[in-house]
């Protein structure tokens, strides 16, 4: 694994904009970044990303089969005890899952360490996916890549088999929920009903705050259709805080993700993970934090259990130095997470984002920051396998 | 290989990704979907061989995917009156399936953004095209011993079973805006 720099195309912003990825700079400054490439050998690849990340999402899946019969495990996920019969349900009837990301620090070296789950509502996906893929097909037709040059992407055709898996079963529609305001988010749920779309299923758009609710708890979108299976861009516990939340339980509708990934997106998973398998060599050192307001000592990060987008997100590196993010999500407990530094290329501190559709291990992302922390404005860096 | 062979768009750069509130006008549907293959070419949005294209590719799709029925009486008691019609194979099988509702024209992105057709599509009937190659031969989600057959709200059951009904229903809504409260201040949620 090494970063190379590489001339941009010099039309990608025009390609990125017909191309509805259009969030490619934020605020002025670059979101996707190719004026370099991550290169990855496929044994890099296969063994030491593909593998674990399998591997953790197994691990994952079986610490949610244990925690719906095991209410402590719930309770020190401070999940609403309202919900846990629901989350419970959920996993037993085996409401399907579509995708997830799990973060990963990696240098090409060491086993990769898992930094974080994104199981419930992770972006990012239609950069890793589309544009990504296109910079590869591009820079192979032109001949700076060989032909024989890859990259780990099958994203849109799992993401498709997931739909054309679900399709026969459901009524022919889907709802694609986002909440207002955030054009990321926007694109993120576009591009899924772009694929529900040629997937066969009539996808349809509307607001996580347009939903509405009948007088026998049924939601409905904005012309009164009942809302059978449904796509939301918008976290369980936010949900299970909402004034709706109430009508959740007898609701009747699929959920993409499914309730049960509440579990998951929570960062203390993180520490239920190393309890269940302590010293696994692709886990870090996880703790609920029972001191939370005591100083943290040097070689630990701590980070609430609910967080996006490294908000609120603590370190204190193993010789004395402390990182902050600030944040909104002061309401949560906290956990602690042994202190490992991202890999730093070329100034930047690089984090693979490596994505499961289904049980599918099918892609990764590069996203680097400036910072220790990667926040929302921390650039993607597309990949090449040479 | 480890990344997609094609891929194909629709809806990403040509529909706006406004979502209309409720009561507002919702944005207009700049999917290329065409009931016929006269439309796509009277709409003018891309060319008549690409109309033909994706016209030819959905029929074609439609005759693998489509269900077919031993009686019209059977194909039209699911599809409704006058929506089958009777197919005869080369190799003399005869059947009657639905007719062709219409077909996508999407963009296939790899090299030079041709468009691409695909696809015969009947919403409320059932998936589209499908066999996507490949990666299908592995199953995309593990049996989990401890783990019932989903089901949807209607009653379908992930696996196999009975298809819901053919329209979504519709329902008084009493409220709205009981969800994204706790979300106001929190724009993304990607991570």
């Amino acid at each position: 694994m090494d970063r190379i720099d590489i001339p941009e195309r010099p039309d990608w912003r025009e390609q990125a904009n017909a191309l509805g990825f259009r969030f490619h700079s934020i605020g002025g400054a670059p979101y996707w970044d190719e004026s370099a490439c991550y290169r990855f050998t496929l044994a890099e690849i296969e063994n030491d990303i593909e593998g674990p990340t399998a591997e953790l999402h197994e691990l994952a899946l079986d610490l949610v089969s244990r925690a719906v019969r095991d209410e402590s495990y719930l309770r020190r996920l401070a999940i609403p005890e309202a919900f846990w019969g629901y989350i419970r349900e959920s996993w037993l009837r085996g409401d399907p899952h579509w995708y997830g990301r799990m973060d990963l620090a990696y240098d090409g070296r060491g086993p990769a360490k898992l930094y974080e789950l994104n199981y419930d509502t992770p972006t990012s996906l239609y950069e890793a996916a589309v544009f990504q893929w296109v910079w590869l097909e591009q820079h192979i037709a032109s001949g700076r890549f060989p032909v024989g040059a890859d990259q780990f992407n099958s994203l849109q055709e799992k993401l498709l088999l997931v739909l054309g898996a679900i399709a026969p079963h459901i009524n022919g529609v889907m709802h694609f929920a986002s909440v207002r305001g955030s054009e990321e988010d926007r694109a993120t749920v576009q591009y899924l009903a772009d694929l529900a779309l040629q997937s066969g299923i009539e996808p349809r758009r509307l607001a996580v705050e347009d939903i509405g609710r009948t007088a026998d708890g049924r939601f409905t979108d904005c012309d009164d259709r009942v809302i059978e299976v449904i796509f939301k861009l918008y976290p369980w516990e936010m949900m299970f805080a909402d004034e709706f939340a109430v009508y959740l339980p007898a609701c009747r509708a699929t959920w993409f993700e499914p309730p049960w990934k509440a579990i998951l997106s929570n960062k203390g998973a993180l520490a239920l993970l190393w309890e269940l398998n302590p010293g696994h060599p692709n886990l870090l050192p996880a703790y609920f934090d029972e001191s939370a307001s005591a100083p943290l000592p040097p070689g630990w990060v701590r980070k609430p259990l609910c967080s996006r987008e490294g908000a609120n997100v603590e370190i204190v590196t193993g010789d004395g130095a402390r990182v902050a993010e600030g944040g909104p999500y002061t309401d949560y407990p906290y956990i602690r997470q042994a202190f490992h530094a991202l890999p730093r290329f070329a100034g930047r501190y690089a984090l693979v984002g490596s994505w499961m559709i289904g049980d599918l291990p099918a892609g990764i992302g590069v996203r680097e920051d400036d910072s220790l922390i990667t926040r929302d404005t921390a650039r993607f860096v597309p990949h090449v396998i040479v | 290989m480890k990344r997609s062979r094609t891929i194909e768009l629709v809806l990403m750069g040509t529909a706006p990704l406004l979502v209309a509130g409720c009561g507002r006008a919702p944005p207009p549907e700049n999917a290329l979907l065409y009931q016929s293959l006269q439309q796509c070419v009277l709409e003018g949005k891309v060319s008549p061989e690409v109309c033909a294209q994706a016209y030819a590719d959905a029929i074609q799709a439609q005759y693998r995917n489509a269900p077919r029925f031993d009686s019209l009486a059977e194909c039209e008691a699911q599809f409704g009156y006058d929506q089958c019609h009777p197919v005869t194979s080369a190799s003399g099988g005869h059947w009657f399936m639905p007719a062709l509702a219409g077909f996508l024209v999407g963009r296939a992105l790899s090299p030079h953004y041709p468009y691409y057709g695909w696809g015969g599509y009947d919403w409320h009937a059932y998936a589209g095209p499908g066999g996507y190659g490949g990666f299908s031969g592995q199953p995309i989600y593990r049996a989990r011993g401890d783990r019932g057959e989903w089901q949807t709200a209607s009653g379908d059951r992930f696996g196999r079973g009975l298809r819901g009904p053919a329209a979504p229903s519709v329902a008084e809504t009493l409220s709205r805006g009981g969800f994204g409260r706790s979300g106001a201040a929190r724009f993304s949620w990607g991570g």
